[in-house]
């Protein structure tokens, strides 16, 4: 079941019902079977591996768990009887039994991940050309794998490391791994964050209800309205006789899109869930605001950048391995060799958080830009700051702007790896940036052959400029909380007004297959 | 101060609703002067079209355009409606009639059996032809038991994988796009429809003749899906139920061309269950059709004229073989025929002035 | 313990690198692009065509420049289709007839249908051949099971109707979705 259908609408409007009209106790259980059944939609055949990691995980954080508490007991019980040393080696003894259980149940899961990321999506794609015969590998890559795996090995990980509680119950595990709203494309929750607000009670709030449809009905606007209205430009966009400044172009309509259909899928994700009183993390705040490309990693895709910087990038840097190579490259390298140890973090963070997103050189390429990025910027810090001490003007609002002008564009020109399969071609095409300056196409009728018409270039140039208002309007500030004390006929104008234009300017129904988000393909 | 809660909730929902409706309502296509199947479905609910017919015709164009019911009225007193919509399917036909059953009772329904050919929606080949038709059979539907397992049958893959029933139920998701579209029409016919036919029939006047024979392109397979021969046995026996018998026919269309091996199922299947079959390929000389005259074009269907001399020559048959009953000695029948008999042939006069207006234009 | 993570980073690795390893090709264009752009994949076969006189005729094509080439038909016709704008038409050259349907403006090519022996398929196949060459030529694994071959590629099919093991029919004709 997709988001964008209807068929969520009410599949939700029931369980809302359902939610708050039953005991409230049962809540969590009704969210359970509310998240299954939604899972089913996608397919009885990925009901596996769903179950799979759910089980897997569970019995490894049950048996650390046990360990754990047996280790309590015995050392409680012989307190007197063992030396240091033996305590110490018992402990040890119980880690290691731990991390193991922990690491074959990483590599089970990931590898299940890995085999479906690289065998299985490709054969979907061609599965409707070709006479698929191996009926197996066409199956796809089950919905949202990427982001329920993730989630539950980073609680799987938090267990051993002492830092979360292990569940006793495994419908509970079960409801943390598959709970609908995330299950699409994130967010990736922690479990402490979550479990108070997922497997507590909510009594009916009819603020909180409205605050949801109203985060539903927004991102529905920026996937409907905006995101999937431009993707047909793209599509023509990325054809090969499109280098200069129509690349360019690309870039940034890629950008339009890929905030309105990926943001605009988590505002219906987090509204969904905080129409049910559960609060998920936020995912994007702002990001193309933001000044350097450290602080556009900290406000894109948060989740996910929090998971590979807590369970990667952390664990790397403070491994023995590296810590001894700190030392080395320090003697002989001084400050710069101190540094090393956390770029090799950050490059295997960056080639995992790449391969994350698909088995393919072109999200390595995107995913070692950014590292390379990430790294110069690092090391030119102090030379930005020579330049701020010396010149005054850097320090004004205009540079700020100019910053995050400069930011944009930049990260226009690293994701738009994404869109070509092939690397070469995308070189190719940034290449032609250099010295192609074919202002032209912005006149000459090129912009009206990429299949939209003037009414669509209007509806995404007011969608665009809206979409931009409500986020200078959010920075002090809830939207939504600042709405709520507008004069009410105002206030529901705006609504209505809101929901009629994704209605009549969404794009949608026959001839137009818009269920697919971008981003829960990954 | 509860009440006060629930009206903040109440009126701007009802607001919602009102203006949703409102521009749903705009937003759907009218069909009141191109297309004009599409509005032909709806047209049967008009008070004075339903709940008297002796003889009603279900199909696609074959029926709509080559019988006409005021020309039966004229000729034999007999009352008839068409419940027709452009390349209806034999399952369409059938819910359709499942309906009708339940505005009257007929004594007679008739069929056209060129129907049997289409086994799915998806055999009719291009599915976004094929989707418009069935917006064009199925939106104009009066909800009903009927219309819903009409809509499930009917739909193409490709409808099924997108809004599906959702678009049927709420149709400005179907029709959203046609905001650039609004114009005069859809304001003026926002709140009622103009009659497009005459009793079911759709009037053409125009003369097209034949241009030569239509080829004969062998099958790899002749014989009617699975599908379809289910849903004629359905047919066969709501008409059995309801006491109402069921007349098969093949209209005279040249294209697409009937073939042998279909008759020869066709016949089989009548004679099996006792039903009359008149295939009316085989009767053009007793009718007397002129294919230079009487299509509108080039011999796919018949125009006006064509159309009233089936209609004399399947009347008699009404009358004599299935017993069809003179009204015309009915006066508030009467009264109600010769109202639509003057519409009828102000239609006429009207599309020959336009048709005329058209042949001058292009001397 | 981050020693162990940082095995673990390596083994994932590894795996992926067998995963890749064991489905070969299969990932080069494991794609990720937007599903909206509209680039469904087209198999790659190559489509059958007819060759008149010099003239290829592959379904789909725009009819007008080979009205032009094949010059002037024997006999022609057209058909409407219900409440629908444009015409159907059909072209008949003595052995072959030739069908087009309307989009826009343009008629584009629909089917092909040989019916004598002066013509041939590209693979050398004309009316009154017997079912061996039909099956050196298009492979006894098109059969129908009943009494045709059928030979599809890419949005098209070629049909081959038997009679008493010989060709009577030959259709080339376009696939819609």
């Amino acid at each position: 079941m997709s988001f964008i259908s209807l068929s969520f609408l009410l599949f939700l409007g029931i369980l809302i019902i359902l939610y708050y009209a039953l005991p409230h106790k049962w809540q969590w259980v009704i969210l359970l079977i509310a998240s299954y059944v939604f899972y089913l939609f996608a397919g009885v055949k990925y009901l596996a591996f769903i179950l799979f990691t759910t089980i897997t995980t569970f019995l490894a954080i049950r048996f650390i768990d046990g360990r754990n508490k047996l280790q309590k007991e015995q050392l409680e019980k012989r307190k007197e009887m063992m030396s240091k040393e033996a305590k110490k080696a018992y402990k040890k003894q119980i880690k290691a039994q731990n991390r193991l259980v922990m690491i074959i149940c990483i590599v089970l899961n990931f590898g299940i991940l890995f085999f479906c990321k690289a065998c299985l999506v490709e054969p979907l794609h061609t599965a409707f050309s070709s006479n698929a015969t191996f009926s197996f590998l066409t199956i796809g890559l089950p919905m949202g794998m990427s982001f329920y795996m993730f989630q539950s090995i980073g609680y799987l990980i938090d267990v051993y490391r002492g830092k979360a509680e292990a569940l006793t119950n495994p419908f509970k595990m079960a409801l943390f791994t598959a709970f609908f709203p995330q299950l699409v494309q994130g967010p990736i929750s922690q479990f402490n964050e979550l479990k108070d607000t997922l497997f507590s009670e909510h009594a009916f709030d009819r603020r909180q209800l409205a605050f949801g449809m109203q985060r539903m009905l927004w991102g529905f606007f920026k996937k409907l309205v905006i995101a999937d209205r431009i993707a047909v430009a793209i599509g023509t966009l990325k054809g090969a006789e499109y280098t200069g400044i129509s690349f360019f172009v690309l870039t940034v309509f890629y950008a339009v899109q890929i905030y309105g259909d990926f943001t605009g899928g988590i505002d219906i994700a987090i509204g969904a869930a905080e129409t049910l009183g559960i609060k998920l993390p936020e995912n994007f705040i702002r990001p193309f605001f933001s000044k350097n490309i450290a602080e556009y990693w900290r406000r894109w895709h948060i989740t996910l950048n929090e998971w590979m910087k807590r369970y990667i990038f952390y664990p790397i840097t403070v491994s023995q391995p590296m810590l001894k190579l700190s030392l080395k490259t320090r003697s002989k390298l001084g400050k710069v060799g101190m540094r090393i140890p956390v770029y090799i973090g950050s490059l295997l963070t960056w080639l995992a958080t790449g391969v994350w997103h698909g088995f393919n050189l072109h999200f390595i390429v995107w995913g070692l830009l950014n590292c390379f990025v990430i790294v110069v910027s690092e090391e030119l810090a102090p030379l930005y700051k020579k330049f701020h001490d010396k010149f005054a003007f850097s320090n004004k609002r205009g540079y700020d702007v100019w910053q995050i002008i400069r930011m944009f564009l930049l990260m226009n020109l690293i994701r738009a790896t994404d869109l070509f399969n092939d690397v070469g071609e995308y070189f190719t095409k940034l290449g032609s940036l250099a010295y192609q300056f074919n202002f032209n196409v912005l006149w000459d009728g090129t912009m009206m052959n990429l299949g939209l018409s003037v009414s669509d270039y209007i509806i995404l140039g007011c969608g665009v400029v809206l979409m931009f208002l409500v986020s200078l309007f959010g920075r002090s500030g809830s939207v939504r909380e600042k709405m709520e004390k507008w004069n009410i006929v105002l206030r529901y104008a705006v609504i209505i007004a809101l929901l009629l234009v994704v209605v009549l300017f969404g794009s949608y129904g026959i001839g137009f297959d818009a269920s697919k988000f971008i981003y829960n393909q990954f | 101060m509860k009440k006060r809660v629930w009206l903040k909730i109440l009126i701007p929902v009802l607001i919602t609703v009102l203006i949703l409706l409102f521009v749903q309502q705009l937003l759907m296509p009218k069909y009141m002067t191109e297309t004009k199947e599409g509005a032909m479905i709806s047209e049967y609910y008009e008070k004075d079209n339903h709940g008297n017919n002796d003889v009603v015709f279900v199909g696609d164009c074959e029926v709509y355009e080559n019988f006409s019911p005021v020309t039966l009225w004229n000729e034999y007193g007999i009352t008839s409606y068409i419940r027709g919509s452009a390349q209806q399917l034999i399952w369409q036909t059938y819910y359709l009639m499942e309906e009708t059953f339940k505005y009257e009772n007929p004594k007679v329904m008739v069929f056209n059996v060129l129907e049997m050919i289409y086994d799915t929606p998806e055999s009719t080949g291009d599915s976004e032809k094929r989707e418009a038709y069935n917006r064009m059979t199925l939106d104009g539907m009066k909800w009903s038991k009927e219309k819903w397992n009409s809509i499930a049958a009917s739909m193409t893959k490709q409808e099924k994988e997108t809004d599906g029933y959702w678009s049927y139920i709420f149709p400005i998701l179907r029709y959203h796009e046609r905001w650039s579209e609004v114009g005069a029409e859809d304001f003026r016919y926002l709140f009622h429809r103009d009659a497009v036919t005459d009793n079911g029939y759709l009037m053409q006047v125009k003369v097209n003749p034949v241009l030569g024979e239509f080829n004969k392109r062998p099958l790899v397979d002749y014989s009617f899906g699975e599908n379809s021969w289910k849903y004629l046995d359905m047919i066969k026996d709501l008409c059995k139920e309801h006491g109402t018998q069921l007349v098969l026919v093949k209209a005279p269309s040249l294209s697409p061309v009937w073939y042998d091996e279909w008759e020869t199922q066709i016949e089989e299947y009548a004679a099996k269950n006792d039903l009359l079959y008149i295939n009316f390929l085989e009767k053009q000389e007793e009718i007397g059709i002129d294919w230079n005259q009487d299509t509108y074009d080039r011999g796919l269907h018949l125009n006006v004229y064509g159309a009233e001399k089936l209609s004399i020559y399947f009347g008699q048959i009404l009358k004599e073989e299935c017993g069809i009953e003179d009204h015309r000695s009915d006066t508030e029948l009467s009264a109600l025929w010769t109202n639509k008999t003057k519409a009828y042939e102000a239609r006429k006069e009207q599309l020959l002035l336009e048709y005329q207006e058209e042949l001058d234009s292009e001397q | 313990m981050s020693k162990r993570i940082l095995a673990l980073v390596l083994g994932v690795i590894m795996v992926c690198g067998l995963a890749l390893a064991g489905c070969g090709g299969s990932s080069d264009n494991a794609g990720n692009d937007q599903a909206a752009d509209g680039g469904a994949a087209s198999s790659n076969a190559e489509e059958y065509k007819f060759t008149y006189n010099g003239t290829e005729i592959a379904m789909k094509a725009p009819v007008a420049p080979i009205l032009e080439a094949l010059g002037e038909a024997k006999s022609y016709n057209e058909e409407t289709s219900c409440a629908f704008e444009g015409l159907d038409k059909s072209y008949f050259y003595g052995s072959f007839y030739l069908y087009t349907y309307p989009q826009g403006d343009e008629d584009f090519v629909n089917m092909v249908e040989l019916v004598d022996d002066t013509v041939k398929t590209e693979e050398g196949i004309s009316i009154g051949d017997s079912k061996e060459k039909v099956e050196e030529a298009y492979g006894a694994d098109s059969y129908n099971g009943i009494n045709a071959y059928v030979a599809s590629a890419g949005e098209m099919t070629l049909t081959i109707i038997m009679d008493n093991d010989k060709v009577s029919s030959i259709q080339y004709a376009a696939v819609f979705e």
